[in-house]
């Protein structure tokens, strides 16, 4: 009788200390986003979501021009990292015994890691001050009618800084995913005279495709938050969006620089930034694990 | 006899482990073969290197010749000139475990073979789908589901949607590795009737544990033990007048 209390008291107290760290790690979170939803709202207005913001010194103006430039920077770099991050994935998920396999793996595994203030400043000394041209001996390199130099701080080079983010998160996410996809539906494919890459692209992408659809959405959440590479890339700005060798502005930028603004304004709006990009992320997340449940469950 | 393969001193190996041992066996043409042998025999391998498919395992190798009388093509699978994948449209695959596409539905599932050998005009797909589900003994159970995941059907189904995908683009051979040992006897003896049916179109090899199913429906039967090929004889003949001892004694239980 007594080494059942005993028990019971032991196990109470270990569930009353897993409790009580729950309860710690959730306060913070919960404290971050009541803040958030709080002082955003009451910043929140129309206005605020469909006007560009104003140039310094003139009160009033909105953050749509952040919200655009997030959309086109996150865009850019889904185009050109989301193909690159998948085709490694499926490197090394389908050619393991490849010699250069462990490499990638490595490298993959590395760089997933860096930090994303460190790929700002490299893009920043390569792409913004063209240290790679000058590498060359050249100013700028021309193809047909088309040159490239050093782009000074520009939304391509931010969305490139995006996208060496973005890839290492896809592949290694792409990767695992396409490790489950399990050995009999492989043979299935090879069996019925499809050649190995047919059988990938055709039969294992297909199968894996939720998580490959994930693994996507969690690169993508991921970089629209940050704000370190872009400050080295594209810097921001109050305008809409001119072109890709332009300035260009972003919802992190605009955290960053109202947020330590000494004006209430400009802080209200840093906090209704902070919201609407939680709140995408969210929407992101929910919404397309939605799709993925409806469209792609067997 | 009509032989369709010719298989010529095939050695095969897992790795650095050595699992065939000079199996030479000549299959006739239009016949159902059966491979039994204990656990472990190596049936199942010999049957994944007549497709090649037993090479793509990491270590794997194969040696030896396999010659391949078909409509189109004739010679030494093995040939280092041959390519695989070409091979391997020439003969259908049903496993152990029922593995449809479960990404695909039912329809597509049968249709994939033939989109991936080239035939794009949409009316004869249907009209081979149809067929080769009807040839499968489906059609009838799937005709309200066909748009459906080939996942959602009932294993004896799902195994019969494998066999439907399988002879769709036509193959010469049906390689067949104990296609009925996950499913229960009804969906067992459906299985049975239809690799009866099918033999007059294919030839048929099927790998199994379940000696009565191999003298139920097989015409020919090859008793492997260790790797090696110990008997190879007319099914009657082989479980009534065995010649090798070792085969007597599996065949009347005293191993196995």
């Amino acid at each position: 009788m007594k080494m059942f209390s005993l028990k019971k008291f032991y196990n109470l107290a270990f569930i009353s200390i897993c409790v009580i760290a729950f309860v710690l790690a959730m306060i913070p979170l919960a404290w971050i986003l009541i803040e958030v939803i709080i002082r955003g709202i009451s910043a929140l207005s129309i206005e605020l979501l469909i006007n560009k913001a104003n140039p310094p010194g003139i009160p009033g103006g909105g953050i749509a021009n952040y919200i655009q430039g997030t959309i086109i920077l996150v865009g850019l770099a889904s185009l050109i990292g989301f193909p690159v991050g998948l085709l490694l994935g499926i490197f090394l998920s389908e050619y393991k015994e490849h010699k250069l396999a462990p490499y990638v793996r490595f490298f993959v595994e590395v760089f997933a890691e860096f930090p994303a203030i460190v790929i700002g400043i490299f893009i920043y000394v390569i792409l913004v001050r063209g240290d790679i041209f000058r590498l060359f001996g050249l100013e700028k390199v021309c193809i047909g009618g088309f040159c490239i130099g050093a782009t000074g701080f520009a939304a391509i080079a931010g969305a490139i800084a995006l996208a060496l983010l973005m890839i290492p998160i896809v592949a290694k996410s792409v990767e695992e995913s396409l490790n489950l996809v399990p050995i009999s539906i492989k043979e299935a494919a090879l069996s019925l005279g499809m050649s190995r890459w047919k059988s990938v692209f055709i039969i294992s992408i297909s199968y894996a495709r939720s998580g490959i659809l994930l693994a996507y959405i969690l690169a993508l959440s991921r970089i629209a938050g940050e704000a370190a590479p872009l400050l080295l890339t594209v810097l921001g700005s109050f305008y809409w969006f001119t072109g890709l060798f332009d300035r260009i502005g972003a919802l992190p930028l605009a955290i960053f620089t109202y947020g330590i603004s000494p004006f209430e304004d400009l802080k209200a709006q840093a906090w209704a930034a902070s919201l609407i990009l939680i709140l995408a992320i969210l929407i992101l997340n929910i919404g397309l694990k939605i799709i993925i449940k409806r469209k792609f469950a067997w | 006899m009509d032989i369709i393969l010719s298989v010529r001193n095939l050695n095969a190996w897992y790795g650095e482990k050595q699992v065939l041992f000079d199996v030479s066996i000549d299959i006739p043409r239009y016949h159902i073969t059966a491979i039994i042998g204990p656990s472990g025999c190596g049936k199942t391998t010999f049957l994944r290197c007549l497709n090649r498919l037993h090479e793509l395992g990491q270590g794997n190798k194969v040696k030896g010749e396999v010659y391949f009388y078909g409509r189109n093509f004739k010679g030494n699978i093995y040939d280092p000139n041959v390519d695989p994948t070409e091979i391997r449209k020439h003969m259908g695959m049903v496993f152990q475990k029922p593995n449809p596409f479960p990404m695909l539905s039912v329809y597509d599932n049968v249709a994939i073979g033939l989109k991936i050998n080239g035939i794009k005009d949409k009316k004869k797909i249907n009209e081979i789908v149809m067929n080769s589900l009807k040839k499968a003994y489906l059609l009838d159970e799937v005709q309200d589901s066909l748009n459906k995941s080939g996942a959602s059907l009932s294993g004896g189904q799902q195994q019969r949607l494998c066999i439907a995908r399988a002879i769709a683009y036509n193959p010469e051979i049906l390689l067949m590795d104990e296609p009925t040992s996950a499913l229960d006897p009804i969906a067992t003896s459906k299985i049975e009737q239809l690799l009866v049916e099918l033999k007059k179109e294919f030839t048929i090899i099927i790998v199994t544990h379940n000696m009565q199913q191999a003298a139920r429906i097989s015409d020919y039967t090859a008793f492997m033990y260790l790797g090696k090929l110990i008997e190879f004889a007319p099914t009657e003949e082989l479980f009534e007048t065995p010649k090798h001892e070792l085969t007597e004694k599996y065949i009347t239980g005293k191993f196995g």
